[in-house]
């Protein structure tokens, strides 16, 4: 299955990046979720991801000029301010049981 | 894009973020990144080739360029040590987002994301990194427990690998395409479709277009429906003038809603049940942060009743005088 084939119509090489740019997005992130310690920088690693499912979004209505990947990115606006919500008021909770932001901290929770 | 070239540029950008990890300095670290942003470049060329498309557009070009500016910055997330500068790094990523929006044609989400992305949720994480700051050690800026990333091999072989398998899957955007011309045409017919709703907007271009073609913009009324041409491009609205004779409207794509009504549209005709649920979800994240965020007290039952101003009354003591009486 070779893409580069002249009989298929071209694509939108914004699509191809805009894909391309989610996939990288989402790798990064979560590479930095199990790389990193600081329980607000790992926070911030799922916000990378929601950003490459957003972008991906994007990019699919684009590809199909449907209105609906527009609209579930509203959607994912709505869980990640949700999520990060939840999330920080639990950091702070941690934080003021064990007075560090380490997720090393917290160790005794896995089951090992 | 052919799928070996593909992992081998997805590894390349792999091993550069790995080097990048163990925070190494000077040349080491200029090397690391060199070879990261040649693995990425790569990766642009394979997939601006394999779309197919011939010749230099500068939308393509703007659009790697976010593509690179987002991907720099997410890096910078995850490999500086200090907090702070992760979540203004993040900012940057949500910047190059917007671009890319913009660039797909996504102009509210692109305002939106920017506004909800870095100036709300953005500052939540300061206020918190503010509120939980830790004194940082003698010996450097950044807190010691998180100088060294934790088992970063193990971390990028799993993002190389998840990468790779997504990367691929990109494939699918080009090899399941509808011809350009019939999914124009599904998207003109849902676009005049939408106009059909917005009586308002029809009537404000109708009037324009009369205008413009030099007609008695003034007192018409319609004499039909909105018939859209055959290729969806125009659309036909037959209209009675002041004078009693008829003129038949042409509206053009520029007629069409703008992307904010359009989505707004969307939004509220197709996906109300959603948009409830969005809001029930808000509702009970705030709930949930307030009970999170609580200040859990030590004072046993008594001395918080003494420090509201009441006194204890002994109900057993009531119970025997009463059963004595």
């Amino acid at each position: 299955m070779n893409p580069i084939d002249p009989q298929l119509p071209p694509g939108d090489p914004l699509v191809m990046l805009g894909l391309l740019a989610s996939a990288i997005l989402f790798a990064i992130g979560i590479v930095g979720f199990l790389s990193r310690r600081n329980m607000i920088t790992m926070f911030l690693c799922t916000e990378l991801m929601f950003q490459g499912a957003g972008l991906a979004m994007i990019s699919y209505g684009r590809q199909h000029m449907d209105l609906s990947g527009q609209v579930f990115v509203i959607f994912i606006l709505t869980v990640a301010a949700a999520e990060a919500a939840l999330a920080l008021g639990l950091v702070v909770l941690l934080y003021r049981r064990k007075e560090t932001l380490s997720a090393e901290a917290w160790k005794e929770l896995a089951e090992s | 894009m052919t799928p070996p070239l593909l992992y081998a540029a997805s590894a390349i950008c792999a091993v550069g973020l790995l080097l990048l990890l163990k925070q190494p300095t000077g040349k080491a670290r200029l090397g690391a990144t060199i070879l990261g942003l040649a693995g990425l470049a790569w990766l642009l060329v394979q997939a601006v080739q394999a779309s197919g498309a011939l010749g230099f557009d500068p939308r393509v070009a703007v659009m790697s360029l976010a593509v690179a500016m987002a991907t720099a910055a997410a890096v910078r997330v995850i490999t500086t040590t200090r907090p702070v500068f992760a979540a203004l790094y993040f900012v940057l990523v949500v910047v190059a987002g917007a671009v890319a929006y913009l660039v797909l044609g996504a102009e509210f989400m692109a305002f939106s994301l920017i506004i909800v992305y870095a100036g709300a949720i953005l500052i939540t994480y300061m206020f918190v990194l503010m509120l939980a700051q830790q004194a940082p050690d003698a010996g450097g800026p950044s807190i010691a427990y998180d100088r060294i990333a934790r088992e970063p091999a193990a971390a990028v072989l799993c993002g190389f690998v998840l990468l790779a398998v997504l990367a691929s899957g990109m494939q699918d955007a080009r090899t399941n395409r509808l011809p350009q011309a019939a999914i124009e045409a599904r998207a003109n017919a849902a676009a005049w479709t939408r106009m059909r709703g917005m009586p308002e907007l029809v009537q404000e271009r109708v009037t324009a277009e009369l205008a413009a073609a030099g007609k008695d913009p003034m007192g018409w009324t319609p004499s039909g429906a909105l018939t859209v041409a055959q290729d969806g491009r125009t659309a036909m609205m037959p209209v009675t003038l002041a004078d009693g004779s008829t003129h038949e409207t042409v509206l053009k794509a520029s007629d069409l809603p703008v992307n904010s009504t359009a989505l707004g549209w969307e939004l509220v005709t197709s996906y109300p049940g959603s948009l409830e649920l969005a809001g029930v979800i808000l509702l009970m994240a705030m709930l949930g942060a307030v009970v999170l965020a609580r200040r859990q007290t030590d004072m046993a039952e008594d001395d918080r009743r003494a420090a509201a101003g009441l006194s204890r009354v002994n109900v057993e003591d009531a119970d025997l005088a009463g059963d004595q009486a």
